[in-house]
């Protein structure tokens, strides 16, 4: 079963739109959603929260759809959004109050360890605490909810590695539950390799890939070479010049040469070979044939 | 009594006071909670405005009463222009401020049916309503304390009192029916508002709530006036309108049924624009 249904959604806002966007967000597994800026992963999520409506399409929610279990979806799902949402003038010891009162699966336990394990004080003003923890503040909010599917957007951007260390822990606890879904949208794509089950890229808003992420990665190499042989030429996708030579994702698995290095890329090097210039994406093409050769 | 088996009441008292918490919850949250662009979050900062501003208004149109030196019944109209006119700049002000994108609230999010959070609404922003006359008469209460203890440590004389003496022919109360006539304006106005709060912001749900307030408050000003002699007045010309209102019960009861059809028509708007759409 999955977390999240998407069939054919899409939100059109005149010069951009969220184009009969199809997929299926895994139960008991992270989902990676990665685009350039601009590509439409905030609209999604913002649809998928009900905070954008729809003009096609629909969502099931746990094989439920919302209009029919609005309050049971809303109790079991939460989103971090990529700012927070509340009021930064506000102290925690008053916000979980509100919270306290408004779900009513609250977990006071979890938020007490949690605000203790992170050190985060509850008699200080949310805009008085660093960026990394008001993060760290919002994605408690998030997961003392008790929700079944979490949605994450750029939870860990602008913050240090040790504090983004810590979120993307509290994500792994967050999934030692099977029944539990996660849709972690990103630019920070280390965070993915380290985490993350499945990718979902998106372009223009249109979903460009939609694959698991170690066969996805698995289907190419990173080649790294000083010259571009006629035969680097042909299957090259997205190739970059540096002062050190060339730099390209390639199908091929067999190339080889002096002077030439081959190893599997990493989601961010695929991102900025697919997305980039010459990439299987570059100027909004999303034809998926291109990439895959099917 | 022994051997009787009690029935759970329909409307147990669990519920019930579970429904207020969740209803007072939701109250501080769209007025605490949610996070705005334009200004500190809080009805205790728009209260401060409010406050201040009334004083404001009170203090300069004091001032132009004294310094044009005019006649009574220009004083009056001036005076009463003077307010009005400033009451719109601030309604707007704070409905321009009010109708800017609100960020993704802790509302939006929560798990409260569409139908509570129509009717949540609606009474949220009537409570602010009465909040924000009431606080407007205490600003105004206020400042004319204020005014009256300084003129008292300079002059010796003291004029608040007579602000509120009928027999001098400062005040005129309006009597029950008037009253009954000014409750029932308000709702309707307040019903009014907020039909139009959905109709124009589909999208950005709670926006406009914040404007209304203000609305109630320029409702407030109708109440208060200067009198010939510089004296702030509460319940004059504007209320003595209502005192003798050539109204039968009939008319009134037609008018109640209006205001409360208004309103229950407001909700039901609500309602519809909350229901999440089929996706």
């Amino acid at each position: 079963m999955y977390g999240l249904e998407i069939n054919g959604l899409t939100v059109d806002f005149g010069n951009f739109k969220l184009d009969n966007i199809t997929t299926n967000i895994r139960k008991g597994c992270i989902t990676g959603l990665i685009g350039r800026n601009g590509a439409g992963k905030s609209t999604l999520i913002k649809t998928i929260m009900r905070q954008q409506d729809a003009a096609a399409g629909n969502i099931l929610y746990n094989g439920q759809k919302f209009s029919e279990h609005e309050v049971e979806i809303l109790n079991l799902i939460a989103c971090v959004f990529d700012t927070p949402h509340f009021n930064m003038f506000a102290k925690p010891k008053k916000m979980v109050k509100l919270y306290k009162a408004l779900y009513k699966s609250f977990d006071m336990e979890l938020y007490d360890r949690l605000m203790k394990k992170f050190n985060l004080p509850s008699d200080l003003r949310i805009s008085k605490f660093s960026f990394g923890m008001q993060r760290k503040y919002c994605l408690i909010i998030a997961l003392c909810q008790r929700p079944q599917i979490l949605i994450l957007d750029e939870p860990t951007s602008g913050i240090d590695p040790f504090d983004r260390s810590e979120v993307v822990g509290l994500i792994q606890e967050f999934m030692m539950n099977e029944d539990h879904t996660v849709l972690f949208s990103t630019h920070i794509t280390e965070d993915l390799d380290k985490i993350a089950d499945y990718i979902v890229m998106m372009e223009n808003g249109k979903i460009t890939i939609d694959e698991e992420k170690d066969t996805l990665t698995e289907r190419f190499r990173l080649v790294q070479c000083g010259e571009l042989t006629e035969q680097m030429r042909a299957g090259a996708i997205g190739v970059q010049k540096s002062m050190f030579g060339y730099t390209f994702l390639t199908r091929d698995k067999n190339i080889s040469g002096e002077n030439v290095k081959v190893k599997v890329p990493t989601i961010e090097e695929m991102f900025v070979h697919l997305l980039g210039e010459n990439g299987a994406y570059a100027g909004g093409n999303s034809s998926k044939t291109d990439i895959f050769g099917m | 009594m022994r051997g009787v088996i009690l029935q759970k009441p329909i409307f147990s008292e669990c519920d019930g006071v579970k429904t207020m918490n969740e209803f007072f919850a939701y109250y501080r949250a769209m007025y605490l909670g949610t996070a705005r662009n334009s200004r500190r979050g809080g009805w205790n900062v728009e209260i401060l405005l409010i406050i201040i501003s009334g004083l404001l208004v009170a203090g300069v149109t004091a001032c132009l009463n004294e310094s044009y030196n005019m006649d009574a019944a220009q004083n009056n109209i001036s005076g009463t222009m003077f307010i009005y006119a400033s009451t719109f700049v601030y309604v707007y002000a704070l409905s321009a401020g009010a109708t800017r994108r609100v960020k993704p609230s802790v509302l939006n999010s929560a798990p409260i049916s569409y139908k509570k959070r129509a009717v949540y609404s609606h009474l949220s922003v009537f409570i602010s309503g009465l909040i924000f006359v009431a606080c407007w008469f205490a600003a105004m209460l206020v400042f004319i304390l204020l005014v009256s203890v300084i003129t008292l440590i300079f002059t010796g004389d003291w004029t608040f009192l007579p602000a509120f003496e009928e027999s001098a022919g400062l005040v005129q109360y309006p009597d029950a029916q008037g009253i009954l006539f000014i409750i029932l304006l308000f709702i309707a106005l307040f019903g009014i508002g907020m039909a139009i709060s959905y109709i124009k912001n589909k999208k950005v749900r709670y926006s406009m709530l914040f404007a209304w307030p203000a609305v109630f408050g320029a409702f407030a000003l109708l109440l208060v006036n200067m009198s010939a002699d510089g004296n702030f007045v509460i319940c004059n010309n504007m209320l003595y309108n209502f005192k003798n209102l050539p109204l039968s019960r009939v008319w009134l009861a037609v008018f109640a049924v209006i205001a409360v059809a208004i309103c229950a028509g407001s909700v039901y708007l609500g309602i519809k624009t909350e229901k999440p759409k089929n996706y």
